[in-house]
């Protein structure tokens, strides 16, 4: 581990410079690190699409190893959708693979003189290089990625923007192939990091692992049986996502949070023909199935969606992708969903953002509900880039403006997902509180029974283990806690990790966050969410987001450390 | 003493926040109906139109998982703890 490294791009410059990793960082990784640099490298107040913005791309500690499921990769910077700090989090195989290579994060600063040049940065276990692609310049993010392999080895794995970061746009995602290398279908989706990465010029990175070993840790035998253990009681166990998040449909239905028609109701009238239940009914007749979407997952939680002739046509049809394309948009065949999935990963976009900006603009009676044939028109001027398509691509609030239609469902700018705050106060409190406006991967509590006095303590506690979770390279799907975690961390590092230094790592995190929010201008009167969720009730017994500031604000002071705060499971 | 039922966090919108019940029954099919009685709203969340387990919804009786076809006629003892797990979460 002494020998890790860090890759340094100028994009100004056109120069790549290999750093050795400092020896302090040495249980930083993801999310934590990308946090780290961001405050060490990066001006808050800077413009997230100018030079001075930084954009990381950092595997998790356990990345490179034979944890089960320890892939993920971190995708960091200052989001232009935001405004604030970023980290959104993906699979796929380039976590794995900057890993074994002994990379620890790649990060790329200034921006070209030359915006309408292309390039791509090349890894291996040489180093890494700069190679000028104009060639590639608004290419789809399949059609690249079949180039890239005719460029490249058959194993390399591969980040990418499509046309939505080139145009810089500030709904667009960065995309990873995912565990056959083959297929553009992870995304690092929420605030616009595609933005900044097509702001850089920078179309692809292409890492060769070649024969890049396993990493391995200082106690093997510890990390066998920690392996082994972990992926035995996993298996024996619910596997809560064997059929992947769009199973959960019905039961999010139930509990008011599949919104539908820009959140004005949290049920939809559409959720039998959304239900998850029917892409896995394809399976046998149409091919495709679950799979995993980064070497050494147990989860298997990714579906791969084939069309009614048996070919290919999207993987990772999720959840919140079902509900913000499907149920939000009064779309009711989820085969329109999946084709309108394609189009987000092809163009490089957040399916969240993007089907939360197309619900406002139906809701500005701009384009009827349920119009798929019109949404993929959508999605077309947004990779033609036309004025309205920049509008649709720059996300909800950005729409709401072009149609002048205030009811835009966002926290810190960012649109909601699909778990509402109105009938889950305690995710609203994350909401409000998370460095990441609203995203519920900053901390899920699908808890409706909750007490108002419980909320602070519950926010905070997931929003410390998932701080935790997603710099450890882990999955969220595996439900790690903080236990477990500091069992690997241990075994890697070689000696033991206390429960009051995993507790510090992740609320570290969340300091460092907040930090670079407050020096970017962020204040107490931005943890609020949109009027649209504090006035409109919805559910059952019809209720609105009504949590009292001062509960909001409790969240954000470390409370003392609870047994449970190492015993819940990572929730996103 | 009567079987307990442990009631995961989402469902505890039903339960008005209690995370266990107590209740009367024979079977696990008997517990839940006595759950049910109590808490109505726990019903569409627990069990299909035709009376079935819902698909998203496994049973685990004192640490063990039944599987979805075993029914709701599995004989209980006093002491048995029912916990019901639901697959939610997720993005």
């Amino acid at each position: 581990m002494s020998s890790d490294r860090l890759i340094y791009v100028d994009m100004t410059t056109e120069t790549v410079e290999i750093r050795d990793f400092p020896e302090e960082w040495l249980l930083l990784g993801g999310r934590g690190l990308s946090a780290k640099i961001l405050n060490k490298e990066c001006d808050p107040k800077c413009d997230p699409l100018g030079p001075d913005n930084v954009l990381v791309m950092a595997p998790g500690v356990l990345g490179g190893t034979s944890a089960p499921t320890s892939g993920r990769i971190s995708i960091g910077g200052k989001s232009p959708l935001t405004g604030g700090i970023k980290e959104a989090n993906t699979g796929g195989n380039p976590g794995q693979h900057l890993m074994k290579l002994g990379y620890r994060a790649i990060i790329v600063k200034g921006k070209p003189s030359d915006q309408g040049g292309r390039w791509g940065l090349e890894v291996d276990s040489s180093g890494a290089s700069l190679v000028r692609t104009d060639e590639y310049k608004g290419m789809w993010n399949y059609a690249l990625c079949e180039k890239l392999h005719e460029r490249y080895s058959k194993t390399a794995s591969f980040i990418s923007c499509g046309p939505a970061g080139e145009h810089q746009l500030k709904g667009a995602s960065v995309a990873t192939t995912d565990q056959d290398n083959r297929y553009p279908a992870r995304h690092a989706a929420r605030g616009g990091l595609g933005a900044v990465m097509g702001s850089k010029g920078l179309k692809y990175v292409a890492i060769e692992p070649a024969k890049a070993s396993t990493r391995q840790p200082k106690n093997r035998k510890e990390f066998g049986n920690l392996c082994k253990g972990y992926s035995k009681e996993y298996l024996g166990g619910d596997q809560m996502f064997k059929f992947g998040t769009s199973a959960v449909v019905p039961l999010a239905n139930m509990l008011h949070t599949f919104p539908y028609k820009n959140r004005t109701s949290g049920q939809s009238p559409d959720v039998e023909t959304l239900d998850g239940k029917h892409i896995v009914a394809t399976f046998e007749e149409r091919g495709g199935g679950m799979h995993n979407c980064l070497t050494g997952c147990i989860v298997k939680c990714s579906n791969v969606v084939h069309d009614s002739e048996g070919n290919y046509k999207t993987s990772a049809l999720e959840f919140e992708t079902l509900t913000l394309l499907g149920a939000n948009c009064a779309v009711s065949d989820w085969e329109d969903v999946a084709d309108l999935d394609r189009l987000c990963d092809e163009i490089g976009l957040d399916t969240v953002e993007t089907g939360a900006a197309i619900a406002v603009y139906m809701d500005a009676d701009r384009l009827a509900w349920g119009d798929a044939s019109g949404m993929k028109k959508l999605m077309q001027e947004i990779s033609d880039g036309t004025e309205l398509g920049r509008a649709i691509g720059n996300g909800a609030v950005a729409t709401g403006k072009y149609c002048g239609h205030s009811r835009v469902p966002t926290a810190k700018g960012q649109a909601l997902p699909a778990w509402d705050p109105r009938p889950l106060k305690a995710t609203g409190v994350t909401y409000c509180t998370s460095p990441m406006g609203a995203d519920h991967t900053a901390g899920l509590i699908i808890n409706p029974g909750l007490k108002p006095e419980q909320y602070a303590w519950e926010s905070q506690k997931v929003q410390i283990v998932n701080a935790v979770c997603d710099s450890s390279g882990f999955c969220q799907f595996l439900q790690p806690n903080m236990d477990d975690i500091r069992g690997f961390y241990g075994a890697m590092i070689g000696r033991e990790i206390t429960r009051e230094e995993i507790a510090d790592i992740g609320w570290q995190v969340l300091e460092d966050e907040w930090a670079f929010n407050d020096a970017a201008g962020f204040t107490a009167s931005d943890d609020v969410l949109a009027d649209c969720l504090t006035e409109d009730p919805i559910g059952k017994e019809p209720t609105v987001f009504d949590v009292p500031k001062d509960i909001i604000a409790a969240a954000k002071k470390r409370m003392p450390n609870q047994e449970d705060l190492f015993t819940a499971r990572a929730a996103g | 003493m009567m079987p307990k039922v442990i009631i995961p966090p989402p469902y505890r919108g039903a339960t008005s926040g209690l995370d266990e019940i107590s209740v009367a029954g024979e079977t696990i099919g008997d517990c839940l109906s006595s759950a049910i009685a109590l808490h109505e709203d726990l019903r569409e969340l627990l069990l299909a139109l035709d009376g079935t387990l819902q698909p998203f919804v496994t049973v685990v009786l004192n640490g063990e998982k039944l599987s979805q076809d075993k029914g709701l006629n599995v004989k209980l003892a006093q002491k048995d703890v029912i916990e019901i797990i639901s697959a939610i979460a997720g993005g």
